[in-house]
Formats: structure tokens, C-alpha cells, sequence
């Protein structure tokens, strides 16, 4: 089997220069970067032989109160381990490199992101809407999101009927 | 006057109703006369946004969204969603609903894997094998309507165990289907899994490299297909599977290059024998006693996130869970392996014959509301 979280860290923490934490509260540990070194991190992570994440298997992101917690989920085959990398990025500068370079699969998974929050990737080849159609307005998953009342010329408020409706109440 | 004729790249529409793209796909193609120049899938068709419902209906309530995730093989996906929410909140749940759930999740493999060794075949013109693999799988989806009531998208898997226990008669009944089984799908191989037509038009097809599949993230049979010898029920076991006997099949390249069309076919067809295996092993072994954990009736995940993983017929498919301790998931993101599969067509799809990307579509296995969600 590979290293553990708190290993993985330890080399994290030798390599960077800025401050990296290590969350262990809650189901996952994750360890937690800036986002200045965040390219050089990856790289790292990617190119060194104890370490040699060779796929990145998801990448998200949370709202959480004014700011946007991205998370990459890393895999190695060759060593069997994984980790979690998190990021927190302000609402008033959303970018971020992207990691295309590093695994193709980024490509899609960035648009993705782009498409529901918004993130600028810097240096994606292709930042599109992914999902969503090109004139959306928007991004959806964001928690201030509000659902748009006309779109292409529909209506889209919510029917009388479905206004008036109340949920039966729960007898006990 | 030749002088002044023009050549350009050709722009063809191929779909989203294109019968041979698994559902409401398009790909934007620009060809050089026969042969693809570049190919751009066109996804977010089946778009239902599945992961904003999530974050406005409870925990439980979620579970039948998940069917919809992927309606070829809902029984795996409810799965994929208890288990991350069980190992989130440390339910263990008892063993006799471990065992029904790798039962009736081995038959939906089954059933999916029918599905897409028979599409592969009809996209390539061979219609006979597809109404067999369906025969076949009309049988799987009586047997867990018997279980369930529906044939479809079940909702059978919650979050602690499963929702009701077996019928009385089905062990008797899925055996009897088995034996009928493991002689229909020898027949079904001997149709068109080892036909000489069929193994030269699959061949050597659209080859994925080993690291490519690893660079690309692709999952499941996909990745098996290139020869990495990786299946989460082995290598990160998760229920009952470590205490069962079985093997994963990786493509050689028998028949032409590592990781070519045939051998993602190969693997696929090879896994439906091991299923069979791992369901007479659980029908044999199968304890009596609890089919549901105690669990609330309204749950709150603890503070943190997640990421869980479960085999599912597509590969492994992740959910990243994110809870803030209240009623309903803060947020969940679904990682499926179709998504990761549809990413790569552009790179395999170069150069190839218009008629040999509806084969590497077939050979992929693309269910499109997974891609889209």
C-alpha cells in the first residue's frame, strides 16, 4: 500500500512554501493549499516518484459562506493511495490554474466546474459550457443563485396552482 | 479551372436522435471525406440537474433520484449513494442484507452488461444478438420486479440496508434462471462473441493505451478493456465482496492491439460469467436475520465531506458528498464513469471511419444520462 494522508502531508509540507494544513475533522481528511502555489503543488504531486498520482478522479467544488472550496481527488495506481487536495478561493477572484497539462481528464471536469460556478481555470485550451447551453445566465450551484423567470422568451414564474398549493398537514 | 476548386474539412451533425449514439448524445464531426478530422461530443441533452435537486430533498430522499442517474443499472447506483451516506454516518448494516444487495446488484450487472454486448452488436449490423442479450435480460428484470415491484428503476437499496427482503421462492427462482443462463449466454458467445466476422470488425479498433485510459480517468470495463488490472471489489473492497470468490478479467489483446474495441467487449462478456459465480456464492451462503439497520427517520450527516467509490457496471462511480449537519445533502456531486468515457472520443475518434466511431461509442458502453446527470 502508498502513504498515508498525514505522509503525503509531510512531503506537502517540506515542498511548499506558503502555508499547507492538514484537516482531519470530518470523514475525509483533506489537506488544504494556497491557491499562489497551487500549480506547483500539483505538479509535484503528478511528477514525483513516491508520490505519482497518475489520475485525477473528481473535481468539485462547495459554497460555503463568501468563499468557493474546490476540491481535487487524486488517485494512484501505481502506489494504491489517494488524497484529497482543497482549495478556497474568494468570491471576488475565482481563478485558478488548471491542471489539463497534467491529466486529460481535467479538461471535461474543469468545464464543469466553470459551467455550475463559474471558476476561471487559467490555461484550460477550451473553457465552454459544458452542461448548461451557451446562453445561459448564470451559474447554477452557486447558493445565491436564483432561478431566472424568463428564459429564450418563456415564461417561467410558478402557476397559480402551484402557488396556492400547501402540503397536507402530517395527522398524528 | 481545377485551380480554382476548394478543399475544406466536411461539418456533419450526427444526432443527438441518432439511434446508434445511446441516447440523446451529438457529436459535431468534421470529416475528410470517410475519415473523422476531429469529433466534438455535444452533451447536457439529458441535463436534469440532479445535483441542485439534491441539495433541496432530504437524505433519504435522494435515493430515488439516483435511478434516474443511471436507469440501465439503478440497483448499483442506489448502492453507490447508501454506502457513501452509510460510511459517512458509520452505519453497519447486517449481513443478510449485504448478501441481497450483491445479489440483486450482480443481476443488474448482468442485465446492464447484456444491454451493451447487445447494442455493441446491433450497432455493427447484428440485430439477432441484441434480441437475445434482451430475452435474456427480460428474465433479470422479472426476478427483481418480484423483489422490488419495478422493473426499471427499483428504489430498492436504503440508506441502512434494503427495503423489503426476498420473496419466498426466489432463491429457487434465480437459480433455475442461472442454470438456463449460464447455456443462453454460451450460445449468445457462440453467436457473436467468438465469430470470426465479428472479432475482425472489432479488432484493432479504436485502441486506448493503457496510460491514456489512466490519464483519461476512464473506469470499469473501459479501463480493464486496456489491460490495468484494477476493479474496486478487489483492490478496495467495500460489503461482502472480500469474502467472495472471483475473478477479474483483464483485455491481452487476444485477438489484436491491447485495448481495442474487442477487448472492452471481451472483458464485459467474461464479467457476466464471474457475476454468476459471485451470485450462487451469496445464494448458497446467504444468512437469515435483519434486512435494515436502526436508522432515524430524519438523519444529519456529521460536519465534513466525502468521496466514495463503488463499482458499478460503468466503472466506478464516485459521490462527493458534503454535509453541514442538517437534513438535507449541503452538496453532492456524482462522478460516473460514461462522463469520463465520453472525454475521450475526441483523441480515440481521429482518423477513424465515420462507421467505426458508432463502434467505439458501442464498445464504450456511453449511457447518456450518466454523462449529463
Amino acid at each position: 500500500m502508498g502513504l498515508s494522508v498525514a505522509e503525503i502531508f509531510d512531503h506537502i509540507n517540506r515542498f511548499a512554501n506558503q502555508e499547507v494544513i492538514l484537516k482531519e475533522e470530518g470523514p475525509d481528511p483533506s489537506i488544504s493549499i494556497t491557491a499562489y502555489e497551487f500549480s506547483s503543488v500539483m505538479r509535484y504531486l503528478k511528477e514525483v516518484r513516491e508520490m505519482d498520482f497518475d489520475t485525477l478522479m473528481s473535481q468539485t467544488a462547495v459554497h460555503i459562506d463568501d468563499t468557493l472550496v474546490m476540491y481535487w481527488h487524486l488517485f494512484s495506481y501505481s502506489h494504491r493511495h489517494k488524497v484529497v487536495i482543497e482549495c478556497a478561493l474568494p468570491f471576488d477572484d475565482l481563478s485558478i490554474d488548471s491542471v489539463t497539462t497534467l491529466w486529460k481528464s481535467a479538461d471535461w471536469l474543469e468545464r464543469e466546474t466553470f459551467d455550475l460556478f463559474g471558476v476561471d481555470f487559467k490555461g484550460h485550451p477550451d473553457l465552454r459550457r459544458l452542461l448548461l447551453p451557451e446562453d445561459w445566465v448564470g451559474y447554477p450551484l452557486r447558493k445565491d443563485y436564483q432561478t431566472p423567470m424568463l428564459y429564450g422568451g418563456m415564461d417561467n414564474t410558478p402557476s397559480e396552482i402551484s402557488q396556492s398549493f400547501k402540503p397536507p398537514k402530517k395527522e398524528r | 479551372m481545377t485551380a480554382d476548386l476548394k478543399t475544406s474539412y466536411m461539418t456533419i451533425n450526427m444526432g443527438p436522435q441518432h439511434p446508434s449514439t445511446h441516447g440523446v448524445i451529438r457529436f459535431i464531426l468534421k470529416t475528410n471525406g470517410e475519415i473523422i478530422y476531429h469529433c466534438e461530443p455535444d452533451i447536457g441533452y439529458l441535463h436534469r440537474s440532479i445535483e441542485k435537486i439534491a441539495e433541496s430533498v432530504t437524505w433519504q430522499g435522494f435515493v430515488p433520484y439516483t435511478d434516474r442517474v443511471d436507469y440501465v443499472c439503478s440497483m448499483n447506483a442506489n448502492w453507490a449513494y447508501c454506502l457513501a451516506v452509510e460510511k459517512m454516518m458509520g452505519i453497519e448494516i447486517p449481513e443478510r442484507a449485504e448478501y441481497i444487495r450483491v445479489i440483486v446488484g450482480e443481476l443488474n450487472r448482468i442485465s446492464s452488461h447484456l444491454i451493451a454486448i447487445g447494442t455493441a452488436d446491433m450497432d455493427m449490423g447484428a440485430v439477432t444478438p441484441f434480441v437475445h442479450c434482451l430475452r435474456e435480460r427480460e428474465y433479470i428484470n422479472d426476478l427483481l420486479e418480484r423483489v422490488c415491484g419495478a422493473r426499471l428503476t427499483y428504489n430498492y437499496m436504503t440508506i441502512g440496508g434494503v427495503a423489503n427482503d426476498l420473496p419466498a421462492d426466489f432463491i429457487q427462482k434465480t437459480v433455475e434462471f442461472l442454470n438456463h443462463f449460464e447455456f443462453a449466454m454460451e450460445q449468445i458467445n457462440r453467436l457473436v462473441t467468438y465469430n470470426r466476422i465479428f472479432i475482425n470488425r472489432f479488432a484493432s479498433l479504436g485502441v486506448i493505451t493503457p496510460e491514456q485510459a489512466i490519464n483519461y480517468n476512464l473506469v470499469g470495463p473501459n479501463l480493464r478493456g486496456s489491460g490495468v488490472n484494477y476493479d474496486l471489489r478487489k483492490d478496495e473492497p467495500y460489503s461482502i465482496y472480500s469474502k467472495l470468490d472471483f475473478d477479474i478479467p483483464v483485455g491481452t489483446g487476444s485477438e489484436g492491439i491491447l485495448g481495442d474495441c474487442y477487448d472492452r467487449y471481451i472483458v464485459r462478456a467474461k464479467e457476466i460469467k464471474e457475476s454468476v459465480k459471485l451470485i450462487r456464492q451469496c445464494l448458497n451462503q446467504l444468512p437469515s436475520g435483519e434486512i435494515q439497520a436502526k436508522v432515524k427517520n430524519v438523519i444529519k450527516p456529521p460536519q465534513g465531506h466525502i468521496y466514495v467509490r463503488t463499482e458499478t457496471p460503468r466503472g466506478d462511480t464516485g459521490y462527493f458528498l458534503y454535509s453541514n449537519n442538517k437534513t438535507s445533502p449541503y452538496r453532492l456531486k456524482i462522478r460516473t464513469g460514461s462522463f469520463t468515457a465520453m472525454s475521450i472520443i475526441p483523441e480515440i475518434s481521429q482518423g477513424l471511419f465515420i462507421a467505426d466511431l458508432v463502434a467505439l461509442i458501442g464498445s464504450l458502453d456511453v449511457v447518456a444520462p450518466e454523462v449529463d446527470r
